[in-house]
């Protein structure tokens, strides 16, 4: 028996050729699936059925679809956020860091100048020439490393007076 | 009163229930079986009251997916209703999806189904060359009318169901479906005669 043939009784002889009109229509629209997507969902639901696929295909973007919400676009967020952390802890190391003394000591009085040259050539005579390189002579180094800095601050310093002086002056 | 035969749209239900405890116990061709009795009737509910195809399409195969799955778990149980429950499952996933994508494009009326497919509808009259005039005035008609005519239409001529099971799936008295149909009927013929009304 086939179910579609309980009538409306209520559709008047007026309205029939529209209702077969209708039925066309439902025919067409029927007619124009794509051919291939009837083969397509058999088969996924064979494999579903058979326990080959766990059948979490669902609309793309919807909740229930854990595996299309991982999409590329997503992938890309997540790359421009960690590069943009990246980025941040870079530029935080960076302008912790004591800055570059300007040039060749511009604007430092040629004392401080005097007193690098002095102790460069004093170290240099003491430890460079020396061609025993030992552990001693790595501390030393060290030392002196470390009161160039000093006395590179110390220039630093002074010519930043100088400048923000100038500034204030204009 | 003479009365016009109406195609033969819906297949016969008979061994149904056969059919779906063999699928459900992995029987490869009941389950094709299955999917050739009711791909293209849930695919042309889906097309008709989205006019997109691409949409249809996938609803299409998530309705079956659906099916597969709760076949595969025991998670339907036949009490003679599986037609009513596969159709009720793609209306509501075509509605949840509309409503995905309303949230995520363009906002539009949210209580009017039929503005969205009319859009759908101007879209595929502009794309497609494969319906006739006829049947173009005929799909813009039915994109015009109420929700509740409009849906009777659909199940019952694009879907292909009969009056009974549509009074199952909505859970309204066939009384009320018959009525409403001829309602919708009548309006859709005021409509074809007077395009652009309403």
């Amino acid at each position: 028996m086939n179910d579609y043939n309980d009538h409306n009784p209520e559709i008047p002889e007026t309205l029939r050729d529209l209702e077969a009109s209708l039925d066309a229509l439902g025919d067409r629209t029927r007619a124009s699936a794509p051919q291939d997507l009837g083969e397509r969902i058999a088969e996924e639901g064979a494999s579903i059925l058979s326990g080959t696929q766990q059948g979490e295909l669902r609309l793309a973007g919807t909740e229930a679809d854990p595996v299309r919400r991982w999409t590329l676009p997503q992938h890309w967020s997540l790359a421009a956020s960690i590069a943009l952390l990246l980025i941040s802890v870079v530029a935080a190391i960076t302008l912790q860091q004591p800055a570059a003394p300007p040039g060749p000591m511009a604007g430092a009085d040629t004392e401080s100048e005097s007193v690098l040259d002095d102790e460069w050539i004093e170290f240099e005579t003491a430890y460079v020439s020396d061609t025993t390189w030992n552990d001693e002579a790595f501390t030393l180094l060290s030392s002196e490393l470390d009161s160039l800095e000093s006395n590179f601050s110390t220039a630093w310093t002074l010519d930043e007076n100088l400048n923000l002086n100038e500034e204030e002056s204009l | 009163m003479e009365v016009m035969p109406i195609p033969h749209s819906e297949p016969p239900t008979d061994g149904l229930p056969a059919l779906l405890d063999a699928a459900s116990s992995g029987d490869e061709q009941a389950w094709r079986t299955l999917v050739d009795r009711y791909w293209r009737r849930v695919y042309a509910l889906v097309r008709s009251r989205c006019g997109r195809s691409d949409l249809a399409e996938e609803v299409t195969q998530s309705v079956f997916v659906t099916c597969a799955t709760k076949l595969r778990d025991g998670g339907y149980q036949e009490r003679g209703k599986f037609e009513s429950w596969l159709f009720l499952v793609a209306m509501n996933r075509l509605r949840d999806e509309l409503r995905r994508q309303r949230r995520q494009a363009t906002p539009t009326n949210p209580d009017n189904m039929a503005g969205i497919a009319s859009e759908g509808s101007r879209r595929d009259a502009d794309n497609r060359d494969e319906l006739n005039e006829q049947f173009e005035a005929l799909k813009e008609a039915v994109a015009q009318l109420p929700e509740q005519d409009r849906e009777i239409v659909e199940l019952r001529h694009h879907a292909g169901m009969s009056f009974k099971r549509i009074a199952q799936m909505l859970d309204e008295p066939i009384g009320t479906l018959l009525a409403r149909h001829h309602r919708a009927l009548k309006k859709l013929r005021t409509l074809m005669e007077e395009p652009g009304e309403g």
